[in-house]
C-alpha cells in the first residue's frame, strides 16, 4: 500500500518539475522565467522528497531526508531572492532587455 | 518508479544546462546553475533511496550547503560588477 502512495506523490512531483523546466523556456524576460523556474522547482523538490519519505517509513534515513528537505526549502527561496536582486541592482532592466550584456 | 525518476531528471538536467549554455544574461546561467543544483540533489537522494545507503545522504546535506551559498556569494559578486 505504501509502495503506491509514494509512487503517486512521486509521479506528481515529476509532473512539478516538468513544469519548472518548462517555464525555464517559456517566458521571454529574466524576472518572470527566476520566479516560475524556482518556485516550481522548490515546489517539486518537496513533493519528492515526501515520496521518499513515505516510502522508506520511519527510519533514520527518512530523518536524514527530512533534514535535507528543510535545509533545501529554508535556503532556496533566500537564494532565488538574492539572484533577482542582484540582477535588479546589477542593472539589468525589463524594457530594454536588449541592452545590457 | 524510483529509477524512472531519476532516469527523467538526468535528463531534465541536461535541458537545464542548455539555459546555462544559451542564457542571454549573467543572472540567467546563474539560475540555471541554481536548477541544476537541486535537481542534482534530488539524484543524490534518488541514488541513496535505490542503493539503501544511508551514508550518502551526508554528501546531500554538504553538497546542498556548499552550492547554495556558493550561488549566494556569486549573485552578490555579480551585483556591483566585480566591485564588493
Amino acid at each position: 500500500m505504501r509502495e503506491v502512495i509514494s509512487n503517486i506523490i512521486i509521479i506528481i512531483s515529476l509532473i512539478f518539475i516538468l513544469t519548472g523546466v518548462f517555464g525555464l523556456y517559456r517566458f521571454r524576460n529574466f524576472y518572470s522565467r527566476i520566479a516560475i523556474a524556482s518556485y516550481i522547482d522548490t515546489a517539486g523538490y518537496l513533493l519528492l522528497m515526501l515520496g521518499v519519505i513515505v516510502r522508506s517509513g520511519v527510519t533514520w534515513f527518512s530523518a536524514k531526508v527530512i533534514l535535507i528537505t528543510v535545509i533545501v526549502v529554508l535556503i532556496n527561496p533566500v537564494v532565488t531572492h538574492s539572484i533577482a536582486r542582484s540582477a535588479y541592482h546589477g542593472g539589468y532592466r525589463i524594457e530594454n532587455e536588449g541592452s545590457h550584456d | 518508479m524510483i529509477e524512472v525518476a531519476s532516469y527523467l531528471i538526468t535528463v531534465l538536467i541536461a535541458i537545464t544546462a542548455i539555459r546555462i549554455i544559451i542564457g542571454p544574461t549573467v543572472w540567467d546561467r546563474l539560475l540555471g546553475f541554481n536548477i541544476v543544483l537541486s535537481k542534482i540533489l534530488m539524484l543524490i537522494v534518488l541514488f541513496s533511496m535505490i542503493f539503501d545507503k544511508t551514508y550518502l545522504l551526508d554528501i546531500a546535506i554538504t553538497y546542498a550547503l556548499i552550492g547554495f551559498v556558493s550561488t549566494l556569494f556569486i549573485a552578490r559578486f555579480l551585483k556591483d560588477r566585480g566591485r564588493i
